[in-house]
């Protein structure tokens, strides 16, 4: 038995190099532009720590509106790191976005929910047609271990042996059969062939 | 005529047996027919006539050589038949005018019994009729007359209301209450009896039998039911007119209801689709009807313009139309063309049209006319409220087309201010051919039939996962497909194949570009949802002109307040892709200056 232990700085590595979310270069950028994306950015951060009902419908009502896809990494983010289950359906709205980077912090963030709706987020990684998205699913499945979590990765790396192979060589994995410490730490436990 | 009557009663040994409104059935309707009919219709080989049934005189017109053939100062009462050698004339005091379709000499006057005549059939040598006969204690009767002489041989009293007969191959066949019997045409024993095969509460509309090429029929205005066949009930999707001519008790002649009905091409197989000819006054469309009986395709449009007509029959490849004024009117069957046209002296009330059976189908060199979009569109815009039952099948066949141009036209009457004009006068016409519009739309379009919609509806459904489906899907034949022949579902499928993150930029396109084309106010909704969620990304505007051509789309629905908000909302949002925002700002300013020109004149 392999323990690895997936930190979540590697969930969000995973998310930005599988989904070409730092190919910022390749976006061609206008000042007043970057100033409003920088301004809906600011918008989301205070609406996010705004626990009330009036910040989630804020936060509701501008993604409803299309926020640049900067701004709504912002929010995701905001969202992976202080789980807000009254805005579950911002992440799984977004979770069906067309670029993959936003799909990957949305399905993120939604897992952080925990759960039922961490499983859900984890089918839906593990199928999605992005290879950088599916990427996650193991990991998800590693924060919020479950029988069904379990399975979803196991029927996913049966399908996808890039994934696999992937997995098993380059993945920045720490082998110890001490005892984890660390909360923030991950195990996924595979079975030796 | 009494004595004989009564002799011929007592010395003819006729039937004269109650006959039960409910028995149980028996016999075979189809082998009792058949085992003594040639199946040649007596029509086959005479040549045309057209009875024209005036005020107070009967004229016989070929219609070929427009020669009077024969005229009698006859008072019609009700509705005529014929055999080969004999046209017989329904007359005041319950008589019947046995005419010599040739020569036109009187051979006898018969007699029938009762008040009043429900309907005549004709099977040589039996001339068939029911009669009303409401003060006696069974208040119907069917009569069997001699063609030879004009004498009754055989009545039944029947204990409920008989409907119109028909006669053929030996037996004469009536409906009564909810079955319908078949006699001996020469004695008047039953031989047969069957349930109707239709759902209860259309049993008893179901009153008037017909013999077309040896299958029998019970029917009623649009629905009726295919006799020994298992008793399938039919009908037609939409009712434009009846195709079942019925009688409200008895018949009282010729009136204004004739001038509106429709004409079905029986075949010997319940086939679909079939030919069907619609008589509106002085509008007569022909087209196809698909398996419910829903208009499928147009063939040809005929729009009179001197005045409406009385009577239409389908003679071998010929349409003959009697017009009010009594002109004969004949278009091809095949193309709507006009072959013949033959002016009328007198006024008719209506025509016994005779002559060889219709085609059994359109010949295998058939073509629908060419014209016959622009005949339709025009036949749509006529302002006659007389026009509107083909108006409306007319409404029903461009939405069937699979070019989205022609259905625009519909989609137009649907939208359409009434009483703002935009339809002539703003009158109840007009709005009521668009509230019927305005639910065609909602139906499918195209000549795909529900099977091909649900066909449609499952590929467009479907989604590439990962694992499942891992071999791209082929979205590009079904979006195509969409824009031919779909159902308002497809609009809305379409909708979320547009919102779906796996759908490809290429198919993004083509729902846009059929969207366009649609031009489907449905579509506005998923359309200002896909701009508003991907207006402020550049990548996504990027990617593909889809974008660009969604918001062009919106600008197509400008009038729609919801396309129009979302249209300024995102152009001023300093967020927005700036190409975008440049599509869409000119897009409205070319409105703006468009309004303005209409506005200046």
């Amino acid at each position: 038995m392999v323990h690895s232990v997936v930190l979540p700085e590697v969930i969000c590595l995973s998310i930005a190099l599988g989904t070409g979310a730092l190919r910022r270069d390749d976006v061609p950028t206008v000042a007043a532009t970057e100033r409003a994306t920088t301004e809906v950015a600011a918008h989301f951060r205070t609406w996010l720590a705004d626990p009330s009902a009036a910040g989630a419908q804020a936060i509701r009502e501008r993604v409803a509106l299309g926020a640049p896809p900067d701004a709504l990494v912002v929010l995701l983010e905001g969202m992976r790191e202080s789980p807000r289950p009254d805005l579950a359906d911002i992440a799984q709205g977004l979770a069906g976005y067309r670029r993959a980077d936003i799909r990957g912090h949305a399905i993120a963030a939604w897992a952080e929910l925990g759960g039922a709706q961490a499983e859900r987020a984890i089918a839906a990684a593990a199928t999605d047609l992005d290879p950088g998205i599916r990427t996650l699913a193991p990991a998800l499945a590693s924060r919020h271990p479950s029988e069904r979590a379990a399975q979803i990765v196991v029927d996913l790396l049966a399908r996808d042996a890039d994934l696999a192979a992937v997995l098993e060589e380059d993945a920045p994995v720490i082998e110890s059969d001490a005892p984890v410490v660390d909360d923030d730490a991950v195990v996924i436990v595979e079975d030796a062939p | 005529m009494r004595l004989g009557f009564w002799l011929a009663l007592v010395l003819g040994g006729c039937a004269m047996r109650p006959l039960p409104a409910a028995a149980p059935e028996h016999g075979n309707l189809t082998a009792a027919s058949v085992a003594r009919d040639g199946d040649a219709s007596p029509d086959a080989s005479a040549p045309a006539l057209v009875v024209l049934i005036e005020r107070s005189r009967v004229v016989a017109v070929d219609p070929i050589g427009g020669a009077v053939q024969w005229s009698l100062p006859l008072v019609v009462t009700g509705h005529p038949i014929a055999s080969a050698q004999t046209v017989y004339l329904p007359v005041r005091g319950q008589g019947v005018v046995a005419v010599d379709r040739e020569r036109g000499t009187i051979r006898f006057t018969a007699q029938l019994p009762g008040e009043a005549l429900v309907g005549l059939a004709v099977d040589e040598p039996m001339l068939i009729a029911t009669v009303l006969d409401p003060d006696a204690r069974r208040p119907a009767q069917i009569v069997g007359v001699s063609t030879e002489d004009g004498e009754v041989r055989w009545r039944r009293p029947a204990a409920a209301r008989l409907g119109i007969p028909e006669a053929g191959g030996g037996i004469a066949v009536v409906g009564i209450g909810a079955q319908v019997v078949a006699l001996g045409a020469d004695t008047g024993r039953e031989v047969a009896r069957l349930d109707i095969g239709a759902p209860a509460e259309h049993r008893a509309e179901l009153e008037r039998v017909v013999h077309r090429r040896g299958m029998w029929f019970v029917g009623s205005g649009t629905r009726w039911v295919a006799l020994g066949v298992g008793g399938q009930a039919h009908g037609l999707g939409r009712s434009y007119a009846p195709a079942f001519r019925t009688v409200q008790g008895m018949d009282d002649g010729h009136g204004d209801d004739e001038r509106l009905g429709l004409w079905l091409r029986w075949s010997s197989v319940d086939a679909s689709p079939r030919d069907a000819i619609l008589l509106s006054r002085r509008a007569v469309v022909a087209a196809r009807l698909d398996a419910e009986g829903n208009p499928m395709r147009p063939r040809w449009v005929h729009v009179e313009q001197g005045g409406e007509f009385v009577a239409m029959e389908v003679v071998g490849d010929r349409v003959i139309l009697v017009r009010e004024d009594g002109m004969i009117v004949q278009l091809a069957d095949d193309d709507g063309r006009e072959l013949h046209r033959l002016a009328g002296h007198e006024d008719a009330f209506g025509a016994l049209v005779l002559g060889a059976e219709p085609q059994v189908r359109g010949g295998a060199h058939r073509h629908d006319d060419p014209r016959v979009i622009g005949d339709l569109r025009r036949l749509v815009a006529l302002e006659d409220p007389r026009l509107l039952p083909a108006q409306r099948l007319a409404t029903d066949l461009l939405w069937r087309s699979e070019d989205p141009r022609v259905r625009a036209l519909v989609q137009g009457l649907a939208d359409a201010d009434v009483a703002g004009g935009t339809l002539a006068g703003g009158t109840e016409r007009a709005a009521m051919l668009r509230d019927h519009a305005r639910a065609v739309v909602r139906t499918p379009w195209g000549t795909g039939s529900d099977a091909e919609a649900s066909s449609l509806l499952a590929l467009l459904r479907a989604r590439p996962r990962f694992g499942e489906y891992t071999a791209a899907l082929e979205f590009s034949a079904p979006i195509r497909a969409a824009v031919r022949s779909g159902s308002p579902e497809v609009i809305a499928e379409l909708g979320r194949l547009l919102l779906a993150p796996s759908t490809g930029a290429e198919d993004l396109v083509a729902i846009v570009e059929a969207f366009a084309i649609l031009d489907d106010p449905r579509a506005v909704l998923p359309v200002a949802a896909f701009v508003t969620r991907y207006h402020a990304d550049e990548q996504i505007v990027a990617e593909s002109p889809a974008l660009h051509l969604a918001a062009r789309v919106l600008l197509q629905h400008v009038e729609n307040g919801e396309a129009l908000a979302v249209l300024r909302r995102v152009a001023e949002d300093p967020l927005c892709a700036p190409s975008l925002r440049t599509v869409i700002m000119g897009g409205l300013g070319e409105l703006r200056v468009a309004a303005a020109r209409r506005a200046g004149g």
